[in-house]
């Protein structure tokens, strides 16, 4: 399984690429579209304009074309918004255009609308179909394949189960199905779900996820509070640079069971994050997959692997919760 | 070449607060100072005549706020330089040689524009680092963030606020309510239409709304947000049958489909279909899952699909009011495009939309469109999230529900009673006020192109 990561700037790119990285995922945005459209119709699911998770400008795109030339690993570009306007497809299907020249083949792509545009318009890029589109089945991917997908990226709340199934279905349509599955794995684990996710994500407020709540009755003293577990916080788990693998959300457990349904790419989320911490992200991932390719067993792989990277115990966040 | 002149500037600013171009070329300003600006470019470039630098004007601390100012904070101030010296240097340090510029500007507006976005990118970036979402808002919108701090004391008190006062308009459009849960699929079964209707207004604190509204013709069954609160197949079939007597027209509401349900919806929509056949009738189903579509493509005829909210994608959120930039953007989505609904309809059947009232003017195309009021959905997880509070403690680890027992049949999520949301089931929703008094409005719906109106009062 190759590592996805996500890069917020071409300044990451090399470093990324020396902890370990395989490929790498970023958004784009030209001035012209944040001029007219500013955060309020954003071009990609990183809705910010005041923090460094786009790679800014024409320019860098060429020299990150550059970078990609030199060291190989190549980078997939994010339109996942789940939903454009109208006028906006045609200015879309002109950027893609325009990084297409630039040598940039394959794009991240949510809203089912722009797979539509561009299959009516007659341009052939490669397809990674977003974690951000909808829930994912067989039938589903039935519909989707119709609009030429390469790969598939699942959403972050999967059952092994139901992978290994879509997969499977895939697979036996052979040239007419996705070749590629890629699966979350380390942070972000958001509390809802990305395609389902409407509220706004900007620069002047918070997720609405994240606003206070409380846990309430529908009546007064319908039932009692259940007593909420207690978590455990530990702060030897961090380094000292107050780092924790996954403290937002992690996989690395699953890896075994992600590698057995023929999962092919695991996805590392974390544009914009402290880059010292994604680096870190990287070589844990990658010393997750050394283990795993010498574990004989799921248990023998989760036992090295809590040993190695998780000695004082995890962020307990798991995107593939065990029973 | 000449040798390095030093700037001494912001490195890194990022791009959607400072763009650049020499001359047609997109460029990244990688440091910003009073005096000049640098960027980098992988090709040498010769001779620039000019460059034009793009300050955004958003992200104000304290000098708010009227929505009109709102609107118009998001544009750019647009400084063009055609005196300057620039300074070329080759860095290494990308991983390849790339050309780095160093362009020294002598110009009282382009200082003007850095200096005061260097002072506001590091109030913003202090406001990140030091703030609460809540305190970060209130400093760049004005959003009340000690309203935060204001809770119902539980949902039945907050449907009280929310529906006792309410008055509605009169009209004939068509009126659904939706039956999205086991407990109102039971009620329903154990009384009379127009009793359930009595019932329902009541217990959802809402009799003044319900005395105004007539006798509803058509219910959703279903829950469009959680695959756990679609009715048992016996239920649903007697549902079905005692709308049929009740002279009731029924739209069935689907969920999203995880993969392991596929083969027993299968089996359920070959049931319903043989259940039209029977009765030379056909039903709706509200679709939010494009694998259930696909499914309906091979039953068309007797199961009618309609796109239902999940699917049909747009901004929500109850602090919309609060939202920088030019919001009547928000006016349109991808299903104003023609093309995209003539791809549902040639392949899917699409008939119907349905939207959600969701607090700000939308423009609906020329179809069928219902409208769900006054609730609309912000954020979803096929993981619930009540469960998740339930069964392990917090709200983050989450498990897909096995054996649900129904928390949310006795708890919900109460929110700050100024951003008028609640936690229901796996999902948040917020009220759209407006759509409360003014349900009934005919001819404001009619204008609208709604021929459809659907309770839901969650």
């Amino acid at each position: 399984m190759k590592i996805t990561a996500g890069l917020g700037s071409i300044d990451e790119y090399v470093r990324y690429v020396e902890a370990g990285a395989d490929e790498f995922f970023c958004g784009y945005v030209p001035y012209e579209w944040n001029r007219k459209y500013g955060t309020v119709l954003p071009l990609n699911r990183r809705e910010v304009l005041g923090v460094n998770v786009q790679i800014g400008a024409e320019s860098e795109l060429k020299i990150l074309a550059a970078l990609v030339k030199k060291y190989g690993k190549p980078v997939h570009l994010t339109f996942n918004s789940l939903y454009y306007t109208p006028e906006q497809y045609p200015e879309i299907a002109d950027i893609i255009c325009r990084c297409m020249e630039l040598g940039f083949s394959s794009f991240i792509i949510a809203d089912p609308a722009l797979l539509i545009y561009l299959k009516n318009r007659g341009i052939s890029c490669e397809i990674h179909l977003s974690g951000e589109t909808a829930e994912v089945n067989s039938r589903m991917m039935d519909a989707f394949d119709r609009l030429n997908v390469y790969r598939l990226i699942f959403h972050r709340k999967n059952s092994f189960a139901d992978m290994e199934s879509v997969i499977r279905h895939e697979r036996e349509k052979g040239s007419g199905g996705a070749c590629e599955f890629e699966a979350f794995v380390l942070n972000e684990l958001c509390q809802f779900s990305g395609a389902f996710c409407n509220s706004l994500h900007c620069d002047e407020m918070g997720y609405l996820c994240r606003v206070p709540y409380r846990i309430g009755e529908i009546k007064e003293n319908s039932l009692r509070n259940k007593e909420k577990e207690e978590l455990e916080y530990d702060e030897r788990k961090y380094d000292s640079d107050g780092y924790l693998c996954g403290e937002t959300g992690c996989g690395l457990c699953a890896l075994y069971q992600l590698q057995r349904v023929g999962i092919t790419h695991l996805k590392l989320v974390g544009r914009g994050n402290y880059v010292d911490f994604m680096e870190k992200d990287i070589r844990n991932l990658k010393t997750a997959l050394d283990i795993l390719e010498n574990s004989g067993t799921e248990e023998e792989y989760i036992e090295k692997i809590k040993r190695k990277v998780f000695p004082y115990g995890c962020s307990g966040l798991c995107y593939y919760r065990k029973k | 070449m000449s040798g390095k002149r030093e700037l001494h500037g912001v490195s890194m600013i990022p791009f959607g607060l400072v763009a650049g171009f020499a001359d047609g070329q997109e460029i990244r300003v990688t440091e910003l100072a009073e005096s000049g600006f640098c960027f980098r470019t992988v090709d040498e470039i010769g001779k620039v005549g000019k460059f034009r630098v793009c300050f955004y004007d958003g992200l104000r601390c304290g000098e708010m706020i009227g929505a009109e100012d709102r609107k118009n904070e998001t544009t750019y101030t647009e400084v063009e330089i055609g005196s300057f010296e620039m300074d070329a240097r080759v860095e290494d340090g990308l991983g390849i040689p790339v050309y780095v510029y160093s362009v020294f500007v002598d110009q009282e507006k382009y200082r003007e524009c850095a200096r005061e976005l260097i002072l506001r990118y590091d109030k913003f970036v202090r406001l990140k680092l030091e703030c609460e979402d809540g305190e970060l808002a209130e400093a760049l919108t004005g959003y009340p963030a000690e309203k935060d701090e204001w809770f119902a004391e539980d949902f039945e008190e907050q449907k009280a606020d929310w529906f006792s006062e309410r008055k509605a308009g009169n009209g004939d459009i068509e009126l659904a309510v939706e039956l999205d849960r086991p407990e109102l699929y039971e009620r329903y079964l154990s009384m009379k239409f127009c009793d359930f209707m009595g019932w329902y207004w009541n217990v959802n604190r809402a009799e003044k709304l319900g005395e105004q509204l007539p006798i509803p013709g058509r219910i959703y069954v279903g829950n469009a947000f959680c695959h756990l609160l679609f009715p048992e197949k016996k239920i649903l079939f007697k549902i079905l049958e005692k709308a049929e007597s009740e002279d009731l027209e029924v739209t069935i509401t689907s969920s999203y489909l995880r993969e392991f349900m596929l083969e027993s919806v299968e089996k359920l929509l070959d049931e319903l279909a043989e259940w039209c056949k029977i009765r030379k009738t056909s039903l709706e189903i509200a679709v939010n899952d494009w694998g259930m579509l696909e499914l309906l493509k091979d039953r068309n005829g007797f199961l009618v699909p309609c796109m239902g909210t999940l699917l049909n994608k747009r901004k929500k959120d109850p602090r919309m009011g609060y939202k920088q930039g030019d919001t009547g953007l928000f006016l349109e989505n991808s299903l104003n495009a023609d093309f995209y609904r003539e791809y549902l309809r040639d392949m899917f059947g699409i008939q119907r939309y349905e939207w959600e009232s969701c607090g700000y003017r939308q423009e609906f195309p020329e179809e069928k469109n219902s409208i769900h009021v006054p609730f609309y959905q912000t954020n979803t997880s096929q993981y619930c999230t009540l469960y998740a509070v339930c069964k392990n403690g917090e709200r983050g680890r989450q498990e897909l529900p096995e054996d649900c027992p129904g928390y949310c049949g006795e708890k919900v999520f109460l929110y700050p009673k100024h951003l008028k949301m609640v936690g229901r089931y796996n999902s948040l929703f917020a009220l759209d006020e407006s759509a409360v008094f003014g349900m009934m409005n005919m001819d404001s719906w009619k204008e609208q192109k709604i021929d459809r109106v659907v309770v839901n009062l969650l």
